[in-house]
C-alpha cells in the first residue's frame, strides 16, 4: 500500500517548513497581541505614573 | 547501539529543558518586571511614601544579585531542581506577605528580601546551568537564546497581565494570583532534573578552586566588568526614559509606545544573539552589541526629539536589550566548563546587578544635581567604550587545567 510507504524526503521537508512557518505565525500572533494590549489607554496611564517598573 | 551511545553520560532531552526553562523564566522574569505597577496603588492605601516602596525593590534587586553565586552554588553541587522548588515557594511567600505587609519593615522584607532571594533561584543562572550541562555545545548558545528570549516575553506579556490583574481584582488579590502562578515552577521543575551522573561530569574540582581560577582569569574579568555596563544602561533607560520624555514634552503615550518597542524588539534581539553565538565569535557579537549601543545613545542625544525618533531608538535599543545575556553565559560555559556555571553566571550577574542599582540611583542623583539626564546619557557612551575594549580581548577557548598527576 502506498499509505505504508515513508514520506519522500521532499515531501518531509515541506512538512518541516510548514510546521516552522505556523511557528513564527503563532509567535508573531501572540506578540501582536501583547503589543496591542501594552497600547491601551489604561497601561499608559499606569506607565507614566510608576517610577521603578524597569529596575 | 553505538559505544557512544552506551557509555555518554544520560542526558535529558533538549526540548524538555527547553521548554520547562523557557516556562519558569517567563514567570520568573514576567512576575517581577511589572512590580512598578504596584507602586501607586500600595503607597496610596497603605499611606506610605514612594521612597518605601523603591527602597524594598532596590532591596530587591540587591538580593538577587548578592544571593545569585550562592543559589547557582547549590543548583550546581545538588541540581537546579531543588533550588527553583525552594525558589518558587520563596516567590509565592514573598508576593503574599508582600500583599499582607502594613509596615515599611515588613514590605522590605517580603518584597525586597523574599523576593530577591526567590529571583535569584529561579532566574536566569539557574537554568543556564541546566542547559549548559544537558544541551550539547554545538547547539548550547541557541538554547540559551530560547530561554533569554522567553525571559524577555516573560518580561513584555506580565505587565499588561498585571495590570489588567490590578484593574480587575485589585492590587492584593492581584499578588494572590502572581503568588499561585509562581508555584507553577514546581512542577516545571521536575522536567530539569538532572541525571545524577550529568551534574558533575568530568573530574571535579572544588568551590574554592573554581572561583580561583574564575576570578585569576583575565577574560572572566573583563567579561563581568561589560556585563556590569549592560546593566548600568538596560535599567537607567528603562527607569528614567520616561521622565526623559515628559521633560522634553512628549505626551505619556509615547513614552509608553517606547518600552512596548523595547519589550517586543526585546524577544528578536535575545534569540539573534543566541543564534548567532553558534557561528560567529560571541566576544565579536558583545562587542557590536555595545558598540551599538554607543551610537545609538549618541545619534538620541544630539538629535531632535520626536514620537519617530524615539521609536527608533526604542526598537533599536530593545534588540540590543538583554542581547547580551546568551553570549556572556555561553563564553562563561565555554571558558570554564559546566560544572560550577550557575554559580559563575551568578558571579557575572551579581555585576549586573551593582551596574543597574548605580544606572538607576546616579540617574536620579545627577538629575536632581543638574536638572538634566545629558551626563548620565554620555556615562553611557563612555561605559559602552569601555565594555568594548573590554570585550575585546575575551579569549573563547576552554581553560587549560594541569592534570592531576598520576600515583
Amino acid at each position: 500500500m502506498g499509505t505504508d510507504l515513508p514520506p519522500s524526503p521532499s515531501r518531509a521537508a515541506a512538512a518541516g517548513h510548514m510546521r516552522r512557518l505556523a511557528l513564527w505565525a503563532l509567535a508573531a500572533t501572540a506578540l501582536g497581541l501583547v503589543f496591542a494590549a501594552w497600547l491601551q489607554p489604561d497601561m499608559a496611564f499606569a506607565l507614566a505614573t510608576r517610577a521603578w517598573s524597569c529596575f | 547501539m553505538s559505544a557512544t551511545a552506551l557509555h555518554a553520560a544520560p542526558r535529558l532531552s533538549m526540548t524538555q529543558v527547553l521548554v520547562c526553562g523557557a516556562l519558569i523564566v517567563t514567570l520568573s522574569m514576567g512576575i517581577r518586571h511589572g512590580f512598578g505597577l504596584w507602586l501607586q496603588p500600595i503607597t496610596m492605601d497603605r499611606g506610605w511614601s514612594r521612597e518605601t516602596f523603591a527602597f524594598a525593590i532596590a532591596i530587591q534587586n540587591l538580593a538577587w544579585g548578592l544571593a545569585g553565586p550562592f543559589a547557582g552554588m547549590l543548583a550546581d553541587k545538588y541540581g537546579a531542581m531543588r533550588v527553583l522548588m525552594v525558589g518558587s515557594v520563596l516567590y509565592a511567600a514573598g508576593l503574599v506577605l508582600m500583599a499582607l505587609a502594613t509596615s515599611g519593615l515588613a514590605f522590605t522584607g517580603s518584597a525586597g528580601l523574599l523576593l530577591g532571594l526567590a529571583q535569584s533561584g529561579t532566574t536566569y543562572a539557574v537554568i543556564y546551568g541546566v542547559i549548559a550541562r544537558q544541551v550539547d555545545p554545538a547547539k548550547r548558545s541557541w538554547a540559551m537564546g530560547v530561554a533569554a528570549a522567553a525571559g524577555s516575553f516573560g518580561q513584555f506579556l506580565m505587565v499588561p497581565v498585571e495590570n489588567w490583574l490590578i484593574g480587575g481584582f485589585g492590587w492584593q488579590n492581584a499578588l494572590f494570583v502572581l503568588g499561585c502562578l509562581s508555584l507553577a515552577i514546581i512542577p516545571l521543575a521536575f522536567g530539569l532534573r538532572e541525571p545524577p551522573a550529568a551534574v558533575t561530569p568530568g573530574p571535579k574540582q572544588s568551590v574554592g578552586a573554581a572561583l580561583k581560577e574564575a576570578f585569576g582569569y583575565n577574560s572572566f574579568r573583563l567579561l563581568t566588568l561589560g556585563y556590569f555596563v549592560c546593566g548600568f544602561q538596560v535599567v537607567f533607560i528603562g527607569v528614567h526614559l520616561p521622565s526623559y520624555l515628559r521633560d522634553q514634552g512628549l505626551s505619556p503615550n509615547v513614552a509608553t509606545t517606547a518600552l512596548a518597542l523595547i519589550g517586543l524588539f526585546n524577544v528578536f534581539g535575545t534569540y539573534a544573539a543566541g543564534s548567532l553565538g553558534q557561528r560567529l565569535a560571541k566576544r565579536h557579537i558583545l562587542v557590536t552589541i555595545y558598540a551599538l549601543r554607543a551610537v545609538a545613545i549618541t545619534i538620541f542625544v544630539l538629535s531632535p526629539l520626536t514620537p519617530l525618533g524615539v521609536y527608533i531608538f526604542a526598537s533599536v535599543m530593545g534588540v540590543l536589550w538583554l542581547s547580551t545575556v546568551p553570549p556572556t553565559n555561553a563564553i562563561v560555559a565555554q571558558i570554564f566548563g559546566v560544572q560550577y556555571m550557575s554559580m559563575l553566571s551568578g558571579f557575572v550577574f551579581l555585576s549586573h546587578q551593582i551596574g543597574s542599582f548605580l544606572g538607576v540611583w546616579m540617574g536620579g542623583l545627577l538629575f536632581d544635581a543638574t536638572g538634566s539626564y545629558d551626563i548620565v546619557w554620555w556615562i553611557s557612551v563612555a561605559l559602552s567604550a569601555i565594555a568594548v575594549a573590554a570585550n575585546l580581548p575575551v579569549r573563547e577557548t576552554p581553560i587549560v587545567r594541569a592534570l592531576p598527576q598520576a600515583a
